[in-house]
């Protein structure tokens, strides 16, 4: 039976293109990617953008390693953080290879949830650096969005 | 009497719930997948956009730049991850008797 995994975390301060999360399950495992929410804690302002999930393949330059929580806490440690590892974003190196899998226009007062059906999951090419990110592609101000993914492995 | 609504599909492939302070409550949109490249989109009738349905993966496509169907996605990983060609056929010998 799949294990499920989150994490959560935000992007650095840098004008778009700015990767929120990146879930790289490399070669150790296929991370099927069933749940996202984004949303920004800064003061509310009437800013919009267009969030991405993107499948890459590299993970560009390593921002935190956010905390890989199980949901079952049973559950053995994430293979995904014994590898590659995920990392919020950074101000430099973005990952490459980006193409977009879901294209999320959003106001920054506004949380977006996006489930998908089981057999319909964001699923990463199980070779070195690939991987899954949350990206904040265009926007109309600059600001920090904050995003949560929950996958299975 | 069942009333479905006109943004709604059945089966769909992922369910996008919007929160916004300025909306009364809570937007639900149903959204489809292609079988080809896994690209999401928003069910919204009337758009204008192109999508299509590949027969022989038996699901959706986003549209005419995957109309060339090299297998669903599921396959097209395996063949990468095994060096091969995306969509390219494995022949395997059959012994026959002469």
């Amino acid at each position: 039976m799949a294990k499920n995994y989150s994490i959560s975390g935000s992007n650095a301060s840098q004008a778009a293109p700015a990767t929120v999360l990146v879930v790289a399950g490399g070669t150790a495992c296929r991370t099927r990617v069933f749940d996202i929410v984004i949303g920004s804690s800064p003061a509310p302002a009437d800013n919009a953008a267009l969030y991405q999930i993107c499948r890459v393949t590299s993970i560009g330059t390593s921002g935190s390693n956010p905390v890989i929580y199980a949901l079952d806490p049973i559950d053995v440690t994430s293979l995904v953080s014994s590898t590659l590892g995920v990392y919020t974003g950074s101000a430099s190196g973005e990952p490459s290879g980006p193409v977009a899998l879901l294209d999320i226009p959003l106001n920054m007062r506004a949380t977006f949830r996006y489930v998908a059906s089981p057999g319909a999951e964001f699923i990463n090419v199980l070779s070195a650096t690939n991987g899954i990110s949350l990206r904040q592609f265009t926007s109309s101000a600059t600001f920090v969005a904050t995003g949560t993914l929950i996958w299975a492995e | 009497m069942l009333v479905v609504p006109k943004h709604s599909i059945l089966r769909p492939h992922g369910v996008g719930i919007l929160a916004d302070p300025d909306l009364p409550h809570e937007q639900q949109s149903d959204y489809r997948q292609c079988i080809h490249c896994q690209k999401s989109w928003k069910v919204e009738p009337g758009s204008g956009r192109l999508r299509g349905f590949c027969m022989k993966c038996n699901g959706p496509i986003c549209g005419p730049r995957c109309s060339e169907c090299h297998g669903p996605f599921e396959k097209v990983c395996e063949d990468i991850e095994a060096g091969r060609v995306p969509g390219s056929k494995i022949i395997l010998s059959v012994p026959y008797r002469i």
